[in-house]
């Protein structure tokens, strides 16, 4: 008996000097966006000023909650908002077991489906936790704190609309479909762009304007970045969300084009999770 | 004549195993290239969860069927499900000497029948509840590193920490075995004497280690110890204690005679193999190498030699490789073990009733866990794999002869002192 109380008392200074720890360094305060190494896929986790976190897609697998855990104190299982940009694998995966393992507050999405058992089983799940989905499109806003926020700038509702007529079902032109988006904190703006393809990303760049950070679009896909696009959002950072492929991602025109702009580019695949901090003026990469 | 008896009775039970394994083997179901096949079967083990896809096996009378499905929708330990599938074999490198042919399924059609077994069920149910709440409380390696020291569930466990596990050798906390069984039979007992009068606290326990073996999963490992367990706490009820030291052997007859395939079980082999390492050979060197005099790490280090010794062979026949830092990390990580089990084992006993308690409980082993992995991922950082690319099997023969000699030498010189 005796024992077993040494054991516990240290037990709990040792949690105690984690929560203290814990304490500090994720409550300090500032904007954390974290492009967490899931692979080929996307999964972006952030942690606003005022300790609101925040996740845009779940990536391929599992992997996205132990980026989650890195970047959240461990008593804080509560996650304020999850965006999901379009339902493929790649993007919504992740999310079916964070939804399991975390109290999700809001559930943002677009309304175009593609009617995979995935998607099936994401529905289900909502409705078991009793979820109901948002479906956002442009000139939707979600306001975090005074000096953040959300502005969705793609889809338009008159393309989704044309397309929920059409009837059409095909999982694979959904792409055109996904949640385009611009995270504003102060002076420090994130273009988040899924996996949209020219001409709908030269758009998005055009309503976004400078930014400092630029999700390049689909992997480093050909048809996801142009000259356009980088006119006008003129990012000081670049970074793509890859891994393993048989796509030939991130391709080389891509690259090329990224290099000859001079923007600094970061890949999940070379240099692994990417955080980047910024108090809303300055900012910096960890 | 009592001699003669303990003569006698293995040599019937060996010839009626022979016979049975014999048979066995005559009769064994084959499969060929392009067959169509379907099998009603009830899910005994989680599914592995790798990456997009989750992977399990058909077992057809010891013949294993490798089935891989995308990751959703998700199939649970307990549910019965209708697969159909074309035969696919393909060889594989399982080590850079041994090849095995393995039979997956193709064009895979999987129905998921909503009912299932029902006592399976409700278990499963209680299972996914437990692990459930392990999971939206503790860090996922923490709650998995966690599950699977307590019940030995291990299909979410990210593949890295997987990895570092078995490159230091510690891969075996995470198998429900016998210590668990010890624990949870042990706490049982001890918890229901205060209340119930001995035999019926030991009749208790042992329904307890079976509600136990059923619900972490039905391996060879856990039904070995669960045997084990029921038959050393029977052996109380009946006041016979010879019974336990024979209940290693008697538990291996009773399994290889119901489903002779497991003798090919690596899991089994294993199992088997250390706790007889542990029984035999661990009270020999506890005697000669002075290393019981270090608190905490010595007992481990001198158990963790034993069950190395007697399942060195197996290890590198099977493997290939062989774990450089295995004694120096079990040494430094086999205490949290105990404690993790009971803290967790409360927690998950909790769950259902007053769910506050089980996460305090979660959060004490924290501190725990993240020493565990930290350990583990360190030196696994280091590396530390040797493998050893051929191997004689007769070497090996040759090895357990020597071994069991040595061991009835040294038993014999004590008993003579």
């Amino acid at each position: 008996m005796k024992k077993a109380l040494i054991i516990l008392s240290f037990l709990f200074i040792v949690l105690g000097g984690i929560f203290f720890y814990q304490k500090a360094i994720f409550f300090d305060g500032k904007l954390h966006v974290v492009f967490c190494n899931v692979g080929e896929g996307d999964g972006i986790f952030i942690r606003t000023p005022t300790a609101k976190n925040i996740l845009i897609d779940g990536g391929p697998d599992d992997s996205i909650l132990s980026c989650l855990s890195k970047n959240m104190p461990f008593w804080d299982r509560k996650i304020d908002i999850i965006f999901l940009s379009h339902p493929h694998a790649d993007h919504l995966n992740g999310l079916i077991s964070v939804l399991n393992r975390y109290q999700v507050m809001h559930y943002v999405t677009e309304k175009v489906e593609n009617g995979t058992l995935l998607e099936k089983t994401e529905k289900q799940l909502l409705a078991d936790k009793k979820l109901t989905a948002n479906y956002f499109s442009k000139g939707d806003r979600i306001v975090i704190s005074e000096k953040t926020q959300f502005k969705t700038l793609w889809p338009p509702k008159e393309l989704t609309n044309s397309r929920l007529k059409s009837s059409k079902n095909d999982n694979l032109d959904i792409n055109g479909f996904a949640l385009g988006q611009l995270l504003i904190y102060k002076n420090f703006r994130v273009l988040f762009t899924s996996d949209l393809e020219i001409p709908a990303i030269d758009r998005i760049a055009e309503e976004a304007g400078r930014v400092t950070v630029l999700k390049v679009s689909h992997h480093g896909s050909r048809n996801g970045l142009d000259r356009t696009v980088l006119n006008f959002a003129m990012p000081k950072l670049a970074v793509i969300s890859v891994g393993k492929n048989s796509y030939g991602h991130p391709t080389p025109k891509i690259l090329g084009l990224l290099d000859q702009f001079g923007i600094k580019t970061l890949r999940t695949d070379r240099d692994g999770e990417i955080e980047i901090v910024s108090d809303g003026e300055k900012w910096g990469v960890r | 004549m009592p001699k003669l008896t303990v003569i006698i009775f293995p040599v019937i039970l060996l010839i009626l195993l022979s016979i049975r394994v014999f048979y066995f083997y005559q009769s064994k179901p084959v499969f060929t290239e392009g067959q169509n096949v379907n099998f009603k079967i009830i899910l005994l083990s989680e599914p592995q969860i790798s990456g997009r896809m989750q992977k399990f096996q058909i077992n057809v009378s010891g013949t294993k069927i490798y089935v891989s499905v995308p990751r959703f929708p998700e199939y649970h330990y307990g549910n019965s499900l209708k697969i159909s599938g074309v035969i696919n074999t393909v060889t594989s490198n399982t080590s850079s000497f041994s090849k095995r042919n393995l039979i997956l399924l193709k064009n895979i059609k999987i129905e998921s029948n909503s009912q299932s077994v029902f006592g399976l069920a409700v278990l499963s149910s209680f299972r996914q509840n437990i692990a459930g709440f392990f999971k939206g409380t503790l860090p996922p390696v923490s709650a998995s590193l966690l599950l699977g020291i307590v019940f030995g569930i291990k299909d979410s466990m990210p593949k890295e920490f997987m990895d570092s596990l078995r490159t230091t050798g510690v891969l075996h906390v995470i198998a429900a075995s016998g210590m668990n069984v010890t624990l949870i039979g042990g706490f049982l007992s001890g918890f229901l004497l205060l209340f119930f009068k001995r035999q019926i606290a030991l009749a208790m326990s042992i329904l307890g280690i079976i509600i136990y073996a059923v619900m972490a999963g039905l391996e060879p490992s856990i039904v070995r110890a669960g045997i084990m367990g029921v038959l050393v706490f029977s052996s109380q009820i009946l006041g016979r204690q010879n019974l336990a030291s024979y209940s290693l052997f008697l538990t291996a007859f009773l399994m290889l005679f119901l489903s002779p395939f497991l003798i090919e079980d690596i899991g089994f082999q294993l199992s088997f193999l250390s706790t007889a390492g542990i029984l035999y050979i661990q009270p020999i060197l506890a005697d000669r190498v002075g290393l019981s005099k270090f608190p905490i790490v010595g007992e481990a280090t001198i158990t963790t030699l034993s069950a190395q010794i007697a399942t060195l062979p197996i290890m590198l026949l099977t493997f290939g490789t062989l774990s450089l830092w295995s004694v120096v990390v079990n040494a430094l990580v086999l205490w949290t073990v105990p404690i993790l089990t009971i803290l967790g084992g409360i927690a998950a006993l909790t769950v259902s009733f007053f769910n506050p308690l089980s996460k305090l409980l979660l959060y004490l082993s924290l501190p725990l866990l993240l020493f565990f992995e930290k350990l583990v991922t360190f030196f696994a950082a280091i590396g530390g794999m040797v493998s050893i690319n051929s191997l004689n099997p007769f070497l090996a023969v040759g090895y357990y002869l020597l071994l069991c000699s040595i061991i009835i030498y040294l038993k014999a010189e004590k008993v003579s002192v």
